[in-house]
């Protein structure tokens, strides 16, 4: 279920599903890093797998892997894409 | 009672242990006299008397004993094949062979 | 000398380049005030000196992590000449973000292209020139992993070295070029860092450089007001959307990937490790691998150690002013003690080498971001991280462990706030050293249950544990941060020797040179507290006099044997007692019949006269060294006995009747609580501490009537003293490496005094519940144990106040 109506975030891929970063509501610490890792809004990412307790993520942007808390996840803003 | 509070106090002397924490330890050796003399202790100097002591052969437990207040146990030498056993609990025992207890 | 530092983003294989680099002469030290490690090394190439600095890796230069600002203190204060950035070549483009901001920083520049094994198995081609070109920097391609490189490497250092002039890299940064420029001319200090990168970062708001440079913090807020309502963007998101786009410029002319969307080894072996029902069985299988091989295997290795450490122990003892019967010199004592003291605290070198290898191998391969992945969900309700798995099960989780790795392994964990909590928890865990505690007091007054209260015990350990976690981080610690989570999951490869073994040289050296040198000048002063106001005069008389009675006994005996003229002065008969006493210890260590055998000739060797009555032939030299040994047992019964009074006696004996009125509601007597303190320090206590105590307590009184009328030790109390024993920290090790990893004496403190009040009231608690509602021993801890699951899982399931991570407006 989409965070809101009208958009998706990054928590709401299933896994195996690919989006495009439209925009990021992180604040503070969590912005910066999130910048720093290359979540800028134009980037394709793959959501890979849930943990086996379903938090956190694992998804891939770029070339390499990365995984987030849901909690985090639900700030990015995405598209779908394909 | 007397048993238990010998224990107490050896149990207590034991935390000693705890400033520092220590591998278990046991060397025998065979004095001569029919008797066998088993000396225990834990590596930064704890006292072990009071600590279990058995003797084992063909499965068996031939002797239960503690070891004395001087941390040491002498026992008669078995014939054939046995072990001697300290056991201050899971993952401090120390096992000895028989054969391995020269004079 | 070259100064030169090697700058990074984690997992590029930065550190196998540093390791390739600088052989085996590194220097670890610590970056002034924090807990990151220094790496550093001396390199000699060519006819020059290079001193290396290895930065923590780091992502960025922004300001949120540790390391980010170590990293970027050092470069701002230190002369560095050349920088070396480390770059994972199969992901330049994220690696870019990085190299940028260091090239703004105006100071020669060489790329190193690392791991290029990895980047030609995904077909990955850089053009090397076109790099160099548009980067104005030498590019160098290496595996540091296969050592591929070095030369190449250095040799761009050198000539970096003696660049003249460094044309400054400039990204074009758009609306904010004027801004910047504004900026520049604000900044009023000196330094080889261009201007234009303290600008930048200034803009960005950095706190560090707004002070180093003296721009007016109220400057930088205009100014990013004013980009705010004119372009709408927000700096941050602005320089990172640049620096990406323009990463994302060079990526397209420079690299051609052939293959994406690859199904490559990692994702292989992930499908497994991290598969929903194959996870768990997995990380069960790799902590119990960890487990045997070190603390089991480890403590085998110490058997053929510990016989080592002994046998030169006892070669300092012959050294030593010899004992004259019951009166031992000072100097003997104390130096006895110090060497027990030393050699004990080694004999778990064998152990922690193979531990921390252990380690290395694991954060190499790349399993502990996963292991985090897998249980961070659990582990975040109580404030901890996934990452404190590991030192958990170190502590000892299920069976014994040791704190003290448990808290040297928590150096890795990414959150501040969850790192100090999981330092603070590990010393809970089951402690290794105390299990012979649990087996005698269970053995005295619970033999049949034994096993079910082994059971309570070993898993009670976690629940108090969890629940102390989340208690500290919802108090003591909730004023610090909690970083994001973000994690990334390298690709898996295989550890180099080199690096595993020098890891684990380093931290086993780190052991000894820091825990080990502070446990023995505790040690010192507990000596003092242990030895002195010392025996009480009259005390000593009847010690005394039971000497002389035992020595007359021997004179006696002697004197019916034809070899009385070696022993009929008082000075011999000491001679040959101390030379059993010492040939009895060596003997103790040898097992081999040659081995045997060749100490005896030693021993002969030398003392001919006296030796033959330690190793008796004959019926006369038998009558007498039966008399010794019997002398010997009797000299250590009275040892033992003044050793009791001593401690008794002494300011720790005194400070243990001072606690009795606290005590007592656990149930410990002033007796129990010399005992609980002389065995904090003293372990060669003798094992008549509490029977002699009551013993003399009662004067000579038997010690059974003296319960009887005491009143005896029930089952409650020996649950009440493992209460105690569960709670309180389990040795002062670990109190020093808690210091070590936190890099503060406040909190070592609290881990200290935090447990033990916690021991205290939990135990007097249970005590005087049971006592009064009538429990039995079992069931006294059985509601102890229940009371502790509860609490802990009470504590996990209850909702957070607040949710982690506000949105922007």
């Amino acid at each position: 279920m989409p965070t809101s109506i009208q958009q998706p975030s990054l928590a709401d891929l299933i896994t195996g599903q690919q989006g495009v970063i439209q925009d990021c509501l992180a604040q503070g610490t969590l912005k910066l890093k999130l910048l720093n890792m290359g979540f800028i809004p134009g980037t394709k990412v793959t959501m890979i797998r849930n943990a086996p307790l379903r938090d956190p993520i694992e998804i891939s942007i770029q070339n390499y892997l990365l995984t987030l808390r849901r909690s985090e996840a639900k700030l990015i803003m995405v598209k779908y894409h394909g | 009672m007397k048993k238990q509070i010998c224990t107490l106090v050896v149990a207590l002397t034991l935390i000693a242990g705890n400033a520092f924490a220590h591998t278990a330890l046991m060397s025998c050796f065979d004095e001569g006299d029919g008797t066998i003399t088993c000396e225990g202790g834990f590596s930064d100097g704890s006292s072990a008397s009071g600590v279990e002591f058995l003797l084992k052969q063909n499965g068996k437990t031939i002797l239960k004993t503690k070891l004395t207040e001087y941390s040491e146990v002498n026992f008669k030498k078995p014939a054939g094949e046995y072990q001697a056993v300290f056991n201050a609990g899971e993952g401090h025992r120390v096992y000895v062979d028989g054969k391995d207890i020269i004079e | 000398m070259v100064n030169v530092a090697l700058a990074g983003q984690p997992n590029s294989g930065k550190s196998t380049i540093f390791n390739m680099l600088s052989g085996v002469n590194q220097h670890v030290a610590n970056y002034p005030g924090v807990t990151v490690d220094k790496m550093s090394a001396n390199v000699k190439y060519a006819g020059n000196n290079y001193q290396i600095v290895d930065l923590p890796g780091t992502y960025s230069f922004s300001m949120f992590s540790l390391e980010e600002q170590v990293a970027k203190t050092f470069l701002l204060d230190e002369d560095t000449d050349v920088i070396v950035n480390v770059v994972d070549a199969s992901n330049l483009r994220r690696n870019l973000y990085l190299t940028f901001q260091l090239l703004e920083l105006g100071k020669p520049v060489v790329l190193v292209l690392n791991m290029m094994d990895i980047a030609a198995r995904r077909q990955i081609t850089i053009d090397i020139e076109q790099l160099s070109l548009l980067l104005n920097v030498q590019v160098v391609k290496a595996t540091g992993s296969k050592r591929l490189g070095k030369a190449d490497i250095m040799a761009a250092i050198a000539t970096a070295s003696q660049q003249e002039q460094t044309q400054l890299f400039k990204i074009n940064y758009n609306q904010f070029e004027p801004y910047l420029a504004q900026l520049e001319e604000q900044i009023s200090i000196e330094s080889t860092i261009s201007r234009r990168w303290l600008a930048i970062k200034a803009l960005e708001g950095d706190a560090l450089i707004v002070e180093k440079t003296g721009i007016k913090q109220q400057l930088i807020d205009d100014l990013t007001d004013e980009i705010h309502k004119r372009y709408d963007l927000d700096v941050d998101q602005g320089f990172a959307r640049l620096r990406y786009d323009n990463a994302d410029t060079l990526f397209h002319e420079c690299v051609k990937e052939h293959r994406s969307g690859q199904e490559n080894l990692t994702n292989k072996i992930d499908r497994v490790v991290l598969n929903h029902w194959l996870a768990f069985p997995v990380l069960g299988a790799v902590i119990y691998l960890i487990y045997q091989l070190s603390i089991v295997g480890g403590y085998e290795l110490t058997n053929y150690t510990w016989p080592i450490l002994a046998s030169i122990k006892n070669w300092i003892i012959g050294w030593l002013p010899q004992a004259q019967f019951i009166d031992v010199p000072p100097i003997t004592d104390f130096v006895i003690w110090m060497v027990n003291s030393t050699i004990a605290l080694l004999n778990y070198v064998p152990i922690f080498f193979i531990l921390f290898g252990l380690i290395a191998i694991l954060e190499d391969v790349g399993y502990m971001p996963r292991m985090a992945f897998i249980l961070d969900r659990v582990f975040k309700r109580y404030g901890l991280h996934g990452q404190s798995t590991l030192p958990l099960v170190l502590g000892g989780a299920l069976v014994g462990g040791c704190a003290v790795p448990g808290v040297m392994a928590t150096k890795g964990i990414a959150d501040e706030r969850a790192r100090l909590a999981t330092i603070l928890t590990v010393p809970y865990m089951n402690c290794m050293a105390k299990v012979p505690f649990y087996t005698l007091l269970l053995g005295a007054f619970f033999p049949e249950q034994m096993t079910l209260m082994m059971f309570y015990i070993s898993t009670v350990t976690l629940f108090i544990a969890l629940s102390v976690a989340r208690l500290i981080t919802a108090t003591f610690l909730s004023n610090k941060e909690t970083a994001p989570f973000i994690m990334e999951l390298p690709a898996y490869h295989l550890p180099t020797v080199k690096g595993v073994l020098l890891s684990a040289l380093q931290r086993v050296w780190l052991y000894i040179k820091k825990v080990v040198t502070i446990v023995l000048a505790i040690a010192v002063v507990l000596f003092v507290l242990l030895q002195y106001p010392g025996i009480p005069a009259e005390t000593m008389g009847q010690f005394r006099l039971s000497a002389e009675k035992a020595l007359s006994d021997f004179d006696h005996k002697a004197q019916k044997t034809g070899h009385y003229q070696l022993v009929d002065e008082q000075m011999e008969v000491f001679a040959l007692l101390n030379l059993y006493d010492q040939y009895k210890a060596q003997r103790m260590l040898t097992s081999s019949k040659e081995a045997v055998d060749s100490l005896d000739q030693a021993f002969m060797a030398a003392n001919p006269e006296l030796f033959p009555l330690v190793r008796p032939q004959g019926g006369d030299a038998k009558k007498i060294n039966k008399a010794v040994r019997k002398l010997s047992k009797v000299s250590k019964k009275i040892r033992m006995a003044m050793k009791n009074e001593k401690i008794s006696n002494s300011f720790l004996g005194m400070f243990g009747r001072a606690l009795e009125p606290v005590s007592q509601y656990c149930g410990f007597d002033w007796r129990i609580n010399v005992a609980f303190l002389s065995s904090f320090a003293a372990r060669e206590s003798a094992v008549a501490t509490l029977g002699s105590i009551y013993e003399n307590g009662q004067q000579g009184q038997r010690a059974e009537n003296a319960l009887a009328s005491d009143g005896a030790y029930t089952p409650l109390h020996a649950v009440a003293m493992l209460i105690f024993m569960i709670l309180s920290p389990p040795c002062i090790a670990t109190m020093v490496v808690v210091k070590l990893q936190s890099n503060s004496y406040r909190w070592m403190a609290f881990a200290t005094i935090f447990p033990i009040s916690l021991g205290l009231i939990t135990s007097a608690l249970f005590f005087t519940m049971a006592t009064h509602l009538g429990w039995s021993g079992e069931e006294m801890m059985r509601y102890f144990y229940l009371s502790a699951a509860a609490i802990a899982i009470a504590l996990g399931l209850s909702n957070r106040k607040k949710p982690e991570w506000s949105v922007s407006k």
